[in-house]
């Protein structure tokens, strides 16, 4: 032991252990540091020590977290691990981590607003959602009501948070070839995996449960506060064995391509569902002063959440009933034997990514209704070939998917809740002989969300096919990637939103959504006239935010404008067939002459070579220091980093 | 077949077979390698080379048959062989994102180095394969070369006794190519033995003392390649890969893809 703590040292963990000043990043020019060397000065032996290294032991104070994590290594080297290897893994995890493009909260701000675009900034966030927790926590000494509800908002969050932004550490890769390939057990790697994500969550749940855990302490005293901190602790541990044994099961039965899918999905459903909870957090105060009497069901012995509300119910108010008992034993001993299991099961955790590695089938040969379409609905061949393009790019792109669907589903979702607002204190045959039905123009809202990512894709090298092909049209290719936008994106919602609106308003609405449609369309042009114009698919997914989402604020007021003025139509006799007939004109200027004319003034034939080498070069490779604040020539704010689905990690130590 | 006798036996395959689900991958693959041995693993995409390394590495299990390295049946030895054991993946797979130094001194601790150790010795390394001015940046900077050197020097930090290099050579310019090729002479020479993993034939004919060459799940020939050359009455290593792995249609398929490209469609 003694020994092994020697091997490994405690050196480079150091949030960044040289000063730029005297370690310059590679120049442009990455080869040429070349010295001539000879073959007879090769070899082991001939090292000649260098004697100008950099003091390494200087900044070691600074991270600490690993040193609180000495105290256990007893505990790790009786489960088989290899402790000091495993803080070695953790060491280095940590330091790429504080270089690393981070998004926790990023997945979530294109939504929320919220620009938190560094893992601490995100803290902040999760510690402002604690706070509609203090009111559960303090209202009475119902625990099993409070605690339990308490206790579902925390999973939902942290198991959320966990498959959306950590998965990326459970499943990386690279850690199979290039540490597993070294002399480190499997279960060492995986012990170091589990830790490293226990350390985000557990700060996570500290920023989420800090306010209520203060509150339970002045509320209910010492003894509440001390179990809540250790309930917590031990959800925090559940929850990640029950995301690695989700993906075992997921892997067990498909391939990791699958997999991934499934994460993705996730990762939407949970954007969306923060958002929609938003909405009724509000609500939730009303019914806070009931007395919510606990009635047991069989099912509740499924809810993790209400077995901590029954061991606080039978800890601190002394209830004796059988099925709390039960519940509070369960509290208490689940989460051990889950750790205690997973333990025994890491080694089946890192064989079992072996899967990730594997393709998937082979794919069908069919090219799908776009193919068809693109003759149908675009004018030239070049706009035909890049829709198809476009069509199929955004079909298999994840993250592209990850910003833009939470915004179709808020289409799909808030026509509804505004219209069940509206509903309060009226009839549903008031509701349904209104005009609510005018939220359809919500579907027009993903627009400039859409517009801004079409530039990004995580193969955004590809796009040296626009400098070394003869693409003469610019306007075909944008025009092009608009109508594959449009079709996949919006009709699919527009059309869903539509028959369902025609079911509750009846068919009288539906010249009304054929204008709004059209409207729709319209705006669509606005929203590209206004916001930068980028190759699409040529730009690397950034991490937090951008800089044109300061232009979005405004353009959401044009949704409200073209409501306005529909609704404003529909009070005049004929009114919404003449704003079909202005809005048709004004389309098929917007779509056709004047489209090519405001390319031509906005784009004077791009050096396209220039233009890719300035788009993808400095931002990705170079140390992100120095080109975050470079603004290129059009105010558009260069990328600094690229966002793959491992980069989504930042820490401080 | 031509299975030689080596006096000191480092590794062995004895009846080695994998299944991917029903795909058998490997069907009874029997190899043995000795020491200052440097053996040309080659066979065509899917012939199951990678899936041996991996086997040998620990990263897959559940095959049946033994691998015995440095006299241990892997199975039950534990991971203690891999500390004389070097790797050079063919994907390239680094943390680019940490500098060349803090990379490699965590890989050289990896195997049971100490950081001061490591450090030297992977400076004496960087500087000798011209990296000397990037040894502190991030690697995310560096051009496929640069990486690539990087992934050797990682390989043989620990100065292993059994090298397993999947193409080691892509990316590297030709004065760096022919470094290689005289280190691993060199490396031979000092006893160590080198699995080495190509698709350029010419390279592995000229460096290998002996050639595997792996099809559909076997060894279809092992020897030297004078031995294959008297079998196969070829000239040249690649038109015996092509003998041997029934490839032969090489002229035809050529033709038929400039007939393609020149216009003559098929109808769809």
């Amino acid at each position: 032991m003694t020994e092994e703590k020697k091997i490994i040292s405690d050196v480079p963990m150091v949030t960044d252990p040289q000063p730029s000043a005297e370690a310059p990043e590679v120049s442009e020019s990455p080869e040429s540091p070349k010295s001539p060397e000879s073959p007879e000065s090769l070899g082991s032996q001939g090292v000649s020590p260098d004697a100008d290294t950099p003091p390494l032991h200087k900044h070691k104070k600074t991270f600490s977290p690993l040193s609180l994590l000495d105290r256990f290594a007893g505990l790790f080297t009786r489960a088989g691990i290899d402790y000091p290897v495993m803080r070695r893994i953790l060491a280095i995890k940590f330091l790429m981590d504080g270089r690393k493009a981070p998004s926790v909260a990023g997945s979530q701000s294109g939504a929320a607003g919220k620009s938190g675009n560094q893992f601490l900034k995100s803290l902040w966030v999760y510690g402002l959602m604690g706070i509609i927790l203090i009111p559960l926590i303090i209202m009475g000494r119902n625990f099993m009501f409070q605690v339990s509800a308490a206790m579902g908002i925390v999973l939902f969050m942290v198991m959320t948070s966990l498959i959306s932004d950590f998965s990326s550490v459970l499943l990386d890769l690279r850690d199979r070839s290039i540490v597993l390939t070294r002399p480190v057990e499997g279960r060492t790697l995986t012990a170091a995996k589990t830790i490293h994500v226990l350390g985000y969550l557990l700060m996570i749940t500290g920023a989420l449960t800090g306010p209520s855990v203060i509150a339970g302490f002045i509320r209910h005293g010492a003894a509440f506060g001390f179990l809540y901190v250790w309930m917590i602790f031990w959800m925090d541990l559940l929850v990640i064995v029950l995301t690695a044994m989700l993906y075992l099961v997921v892997l067990r039965f498909f391939d990791g391509e699958k997999l991934r899918d499934i994460i993705n999905y996730i990762q939407i459903a949970l954007s969306i569902a923060m958002a929609v909870g938003y909405q009724f957090v509000g609500r939730m105060f009303q019914f806070v002063d009931l007395e919510v009497t606990f009635q047991t069901a069989w099912w509740q012995f499924l809810l993790p959440p209400v077995w901590i509300g029954a061991i606080f119910e039978v800890l601190l108010n002394g209830s004796r009933d059988p099925v709390l008992m039960v519940m509070a034993a369960l509290a208490a001993g689940v989460p051990v034997l889950a750790v205690v299991l997973y333990a025994q099961g890491m080694r089946t955790f890192e064989r079992s990514l072996e899967k990730l590695e594997q393709r998937g089938s082979k794919g069908s040969a069919r090219l799908g209704i776009g193919h068809r379409l693109s003759g149908l609905v675009c004018r030239t061949h070049e706009e035909a070939l890049f829709f198809r393009f476009a069509l199929n790019m955004i079909k298999t792109e994840r993250d592209f998917k990850l910003r833009v669907y939470p915004s179709l589903g808020f289409s799909l979702i808030f026509p509804f809740i505004f219209i069940l607002n509206s509903m309060q204190g009226s009839t549903w045959a008031e509701v349904t002989a209104g005009k609510s039905y005018l939220f359809i123009y919500f579907t027009a809202m993903m627009m400039p969300t859409i517009l801004l990512m079409m530039k990004y894709s995580t193969s955004h090298k590809g796009a040296w096919i626009y400098a070394a092909t003869p693409v003469g049209d610019m306007a075909a290719v944008y025009r092009g990637t608009l109508k594959a936008m449009m079709l996949r994106l919006l009709v699919p919602v527009f059309l869903l939103l539509s028959a369902v609106f025609l079911v509750i308003y009846g068919t009288r609405i539906a010249l009304d959504l054929v204008v709004a449609f059209f409207g729709t369309m319209l705006f669509l042009m606005v929203c590209f006239r206004v916001l930068s114009k980028r190759l699409p698919f040529s730009e690397p997914f950034i991490a937090g935010r951008n800089a044109e989402s300061g232009k979005m604020f405004p353009l959401t007021f044009g949704v409200g404008a073209l409501g306005g003025l529909h609704y404003g139509a529909t009070l005049v006799p004929y009114g919404t067939l003449g704003l079909l007939a202005v809005s048709l004109l004004l389309n098929v200027y917007m779509w056709g002459p004047g489209f090519r004319r405001h390319l031509a003034s906005r784009i004077e034939r791009v050096d396209l070579t220039r233009y890719l080498a300035e788009s993808q070069s400095g931002k990705s490779s170079l140390g992100h220091e120095e080109s975050e604040d470079k603004s290129s020539a059009d105010g558009h704010r260069k990328p600094p980093f690229k966002l793959g689905r491992s980069d989504r990690l930042k820490w401080r130590g | 077949m031509l299975t030689q006798a080596t006096p000191q036996t480092v590794l062995t395959l004895k009846n080695l077979k994998m299944n991917f689900g029903a795909k058998e991958v490997l069907k009874g693959v029997d190899l043995e390698a000795g020491r200052g041995e440097i053996i040309g693993y080659i066979g065509p995409n899917g012939a199951g080379k990678s899936t041996t390394v991996k086997i040998m590495l620990g990263l897959i299990e559940g095959y049946s048959g033994t691998v015995e390295i440095l006299g241990e049946d892997i199975r039950n030895a534990g991971v203690g062989y891999k500390r004389h054991i070097g790797y050079v993946p063919e994907t390239a797979d680094l943390y680019d994102n940490l500098t060349a130094r803090e990379y490699l001194t965590f890989i050289g601790e990896l195997y049971g180095m100490t950081f001061e150790d490591a450090d030297q010795k992977a400076q004496g390394l960087i500087e000798l394969f011209g990296l000397k001015d990037v040894y502190n940046s991030r690697m995310t900077s560096f051009s496929k070369g640069m990486r690539q050197k990087v992934l050797l020097i990682a390989s043989i930090l620990h100065d292993p006794e059994i090298l397993f290099l999947d193409e080691p050579l892509s990316g590297l310019d030709a004065n760096s190519v022919m470094i290689v090729k005289e280190l691993l002479e060199a490396l031979a020479r000092a006893g160590k033995t080198i699995f080495y993993s190509s698709h350029i034939m010419d390279v592995v004919e000229k460096i290998s003392h002996r050639i595997v060459l792996l099809d559909g799940g076997h060894i279809v020939a092992n020897g030297t390649f004078e031995d294959l050359k008297t079998l196969n009455h070829e000239g040249s290593l690649e038109a015996i890969f092509n003998q041997l792995t029934g490839f032969d249609t090489q002229s035809k398929t050529a033709n038929q893809i400039m007939q393609i490209i020149q216009g003559v469609t098929r109808d769809d």
